[in-house]
C-alpha cells in the first residue's frame, strides 16, 4: 500500500473521532469524510488494475504448469498403447494365418 | 514377422527396466502425501476465489446503489457503480484461482494410484494372440504369470515417469504457485494492502457514514428517509464485519497454500527412492528377462 493511502487512513480515523464527539453530526465532516472514503477507493481501484495485468501472467505461467501436467498424464496411456500395437499386429496375423489353413 | 515384433517388445522391455533400475521409480508415500496436502490447498483457495472474488463485486455494486440512493446530495455522475472493480478484473483473478484449482487437481491425478485394468486387459489379450497366432502352448499358469509380469512391469514405468514429471513440474512451478498466493494476499488482506476485501470494507465504511449521518439528523429527513438508512446501516455493517471474517479465512487458506508449496519442492528435491522399491524393482527386472530367455529359446 502506498504512502498516500496510509496518510489518507490516518485521516480518515481522526476525522471519524471528531464526527462520534459531535451529536448531530456535521455535514461538513460527513463529506469530508465520504470524500476521503471515496479518494482512497480510486487509489485503491489503481492497486487493483495493476495486480490485474500480474494475476494475468501469473495465469499464463499456470497455464503452462497445467499442459505439461496434462501432458505428462496423457502419455503414461502409451504403456498400455505399447502392448496393445503388438497384441493387434499378432490378431492380424492369426486371422490371416486361419484364412490360409 | 509377429515373432520379431515380439521379441523386440521384450528386448525393449528388459532395457527400459534396467534403465529404471539404475535411476530409481516412483514417489515415496511422503511425497504423495505432500502432493496431495498441495492440491487440496489449491482446492481451497479456487473454491473461495471463485466464489467471493464475484461476490465482493456485486456486494460493492448494491452498497454504491444504495449509497446513492439515501443521499440527496449525489446526482447522476455519482452513479458510476461499477467502476472501483470492474468484471474484467474480476474475471482474471477468478481466472487465475481455477487455474491454480486445475493445477492442484491434475497433481493429484498425477500422484493417485495407476489403474492397472487397461494393463491387465491389453496383457491378457496379448497373450492369447500369442497362442494362437504363434502356435505357442504355454500353459494356463505360463500364461498368467508372464501377464502378472508385464502388467507390473507397465506399473512401474508408470510410476517412474509419474515421479520424474510431478518433481519436475512442482519445482519449476514453484515461483508462480508463491506469486499468485501474494497477490490473493494482497486482494484478501485488511492491513497493509489495497485490494478487493479494503475496496469492500471502504465501500461499507463510507455507506455507514451517510447512514449514521442522516439517522442522527433527526426532522431534517422524512420517517421513509430514516427507515433506508437505516437498512443501509445494518448492511454496512454486516459488510464490515463479513470483511474481516472473509480475510481471515482466506489468509489461513493462502498461508496454508504457501507452506504446502515450499513442503512439496522440499520433499520433492530430498527425498528419493526407497531401498524397499528397489529390492520389488530388482525382481521385476529379474522375471523379464527369464521371459525374454523363454522367448528367445
Amino acid at each position: 500500500m502506498n504512502e498516500l493511502l496510509r496518510s489518507i487512513e490516518r485521516t480518515i480515523k481522526n476525522l471519524g473521532k471528531i464526527r462520534r464527539s459531535q451529536s448531530p453530526p456535521s455535514r461538513e465532516i460527513t463529506n469530508k469524510l465520504i470524500s476521503l472514503r471515496t479518494l482512497e477507493q480510486e487509489l485503491i481501484s489503481v492497486e487493483i488494475d495493476k495486480n490485474t495485468d500480474k494475476y494475468k501472467a501469473a495465469i499464463t505461467s499456470l497455464s503452462k504448469a497445467i499442459k505439461e501436467t496434462k501432458n505428462v498424464i496423457d502419455k503414461l496411456t502409451k504403456v498400455d498403447l505399447a502392448i496393445k500395437e503388438v497384441s493387434d499386429a499378432i490378431e492380424i496375423i492369426s486371422k490371416l494365418k486361419a484364412k490360409k489353413d | 514377422m509377429a515373432f520379431r515384433v515380439i521379441i523386440k517388445f521384450f528386448l525393449t522391455l528388459q532395457l527400459s527396466a534396467l534403465i529404471l533400475l539404475a535411476t530409481g521409480c516412483g514417489l515415496t508415500s511422503n511425497q504423495i502425501v505432500k502432493t496431495q496436502s498441495f492440491g487440496a490447498a489449491t482446492t481451497k483457495i479456487g473454491k473461495l476465489g471463485e466464489s467471493e472474488f464475484e461476490n465482493i463485486r456485486i456486494r460493492i455494486i448494491e452498497m454504491n446503489t444504495e449509497f446513492v440512493a439515501i443521499d440527496k446530495t449525489r446526482i447522476s455522475s455519482d452513479l458510476n457503480i461499477n467502476k472501483p472493480i470492474s468484471p474484467e478484473a474480476t474475471a482474471v483473478r477468478v481466472a487465475a484461482t481455477k487455474a491454480l484449482k486445475s493445477y492442484g487437481e491434475l497433481l493429484i491425478e498425477l500422484t493417485s494410484d495407476y489403474k492397472k485394468e487397461n494393463l491387465q486387459r491389453t496383457a491378457n489379450s496379448l497373450m492369447n494372440n500369442v497362442n494362437v497366432a504363434l502356435g505357442f502352448n504355454f500353459t494356463q499358469k505360463d500364461k498368467e504369470s508372464i501377464k502378472k509380469v508385464i502388467v507390473g512391469f507397465g506399473s512401474f514405468w508408470v510410476r517412474k515417469k509419474k515421479a520424474d514429471a510431478v518433481k519436475q513440474i512442482v519445482t519449476a512451478y514453484e515461483n508462480s504457485v508463491n506469486q499468485l498466493a501474494d497477490l490473493l494476499i494482497e486482494d484478501f488482506s485488511l492491513e497493509g494492502t489495497a485490494g478487493y476485501i479494503k475496496m469492500y470494507d471502504s465501500t461499507a465504511r463510507r455507506l455507514r457514514d451517510i447512514s449514521i449521518y442522516i439517522i442522527n439528523r433527526g426532522e431534517e429527513y422524512s420517517a421513509f428517509e430514516r427507515y433506508r438508512a437505516v437498512e443501509a446501516l445494518v448492511m454496512s455493517e454486516e459488510a464490515i464485519s463479513r470483511a474481516v471474517k472473509i480475510s481471515k479465512m482466506a489468509r489461513n487458506a493462502i498461508e496454508g497454500l504457501k507452506k504446502a508449496n515450499s513442503e512439496l519442492v522440499k520433499i520433492m528435491k530430498k527425498e528419493s527412492y526407497s531401498t524397499g522399491d528397489i529390492e520389488v524393482y530388482a525382481k521385476q527386472t529379474q522375471e523379464l528377462i527369464n521371459i525374454f530367455q523363454v522367448f528367445t529359446n
